[in-house]
C-alpha cells in the first residue's frame, strides 16, 4: 500500500494519519501528574502510568 | 474515587519476619514477582486480612480474556531491587518500566504477588483510571521506588 492508499484509508479515522494526541492524567489522590494517555490516529490508545511512592513506616511508641 | 491508598500487605510480611509459613518473598528475582492489574482498586481491601492470592483479589482483576492481558504471569519491569534509598528507608523498586503491549484494558491499580507462594505484597493505587485500547499499557516506578519502609521515622 503507498502512501496515497495510506491516506485514503486514513479517511474514516479521527485524526490524520499519524497524528496522535497526548493527554496527561491527573493522580486523584495526591493531585500529582499521574502520567498521561495517547491516543493515535487509528483508534488505538497507550497508557502510561507514572506511580507515586508510598512508605510503610515503622513508628516507635515514644515517652 | 475514595480509598484509594496503597498499602502493604500485613500477614506476608509478619509471617517473613516471623519465619512463619509461607516464608520466601524473594522479591529481587524478576522470574518471582508478577504484577496483576486491578479495574476495580477502590474495593480492594483487606490489607490486615489477605494472605493469599485468592478471590479477594482476583474479583477485582483485570480479566483474562482482555486483550493483551493474561493473570498471573507478568513479571516486573527490569532487574526488582530491595536496598537502601534515603537516609533509614528500605527502598523497593524496579529497574525498568513494566509493558503490556497490544493490550485493551482499564486499570486503576495493581498488586504485586510474589508467584513462589502466590503471596500478595502490596496493592498500589494508580490515582485514576487508565485505559488502553490496542496499544501499550505500562507502569513506571517512582524515584523512591514502588514503595519505601522508613525504618527510622
Amino acid at each position: 500500500m503507498n502512501e496515497y492508499q495510506q491516506k485514503l484509508r486514513s479517511l474514516g479515522f479521527p485524526r490524520k494519519m499519524g497524528a496522535s494526541e497526548k493527554r496527561p492524567v491527573i493522580n486523584e489522590i495526591d493531585g500529582s501528574d499521574g502520567g498521561h494517555e495517547v491516543v493515535h490516529w487509528d483508534g488505538s490508545q497507550d497508557a502510561h502510568v507514572k506511580l507515586t511512592t508510598f512508605t510503610g513506616s515503622a513508628k516507635p511508641q515514644e515517652g | 474515587m475514595a480509598n484509594m491508598s496503597s498499602g502493604l500487605y500485613v500477614l506476608p510480611w509478619r509471617d517473613t519476619v516471623n519465619d512463619a509459613s509461607p516464608t520466601t518473598m524473594n522479591l529481587t528475582s524478576a522470574a518471582t514477582v508478577v504484577c496483576l492489574m486491578l479495574d476495580t482498586f477502590a474495593t480492594v481491601e483487606g490489607f490486615d486480612t489477605i494472605n493469599s492470592y485468592t478471590t479477594t483479589i482476583t474479583d477485582y482483576e483485570v480479566s483474562d480474556s482482555a486483550p493483551g492481558y493474561d493473570r498471573g504471569v507478568k513479571q516486573v519491569g527490569g532487574t526488582p531491587t530491595c536496598g537502601l534509598g534515603n537516609a533509614g528507608q528500605l527502598k523497593y523498586t524496579w529497574s525498568a518500566a513494566v509493558e503490556w503491549s497490544a493490550a485493551t484494558l482499564t486499570a486503576n491499580g495493581m498488586v504485586l504477588l510474589a508467584v513462589t507462594s502466590s503471596i500478595p505484597i502490596c496493592a498500589v493505587g494508580f490515582g485514576a483510571n487508565y485505559t488502553a485500547t490496542n496499544g501499550t499499557f505500562s507502569v513506571t516506578a517512582h524515584a523512591n521506588g514502588i514503595f519505601y519502609i522508613d525504618l527510622v521515622p
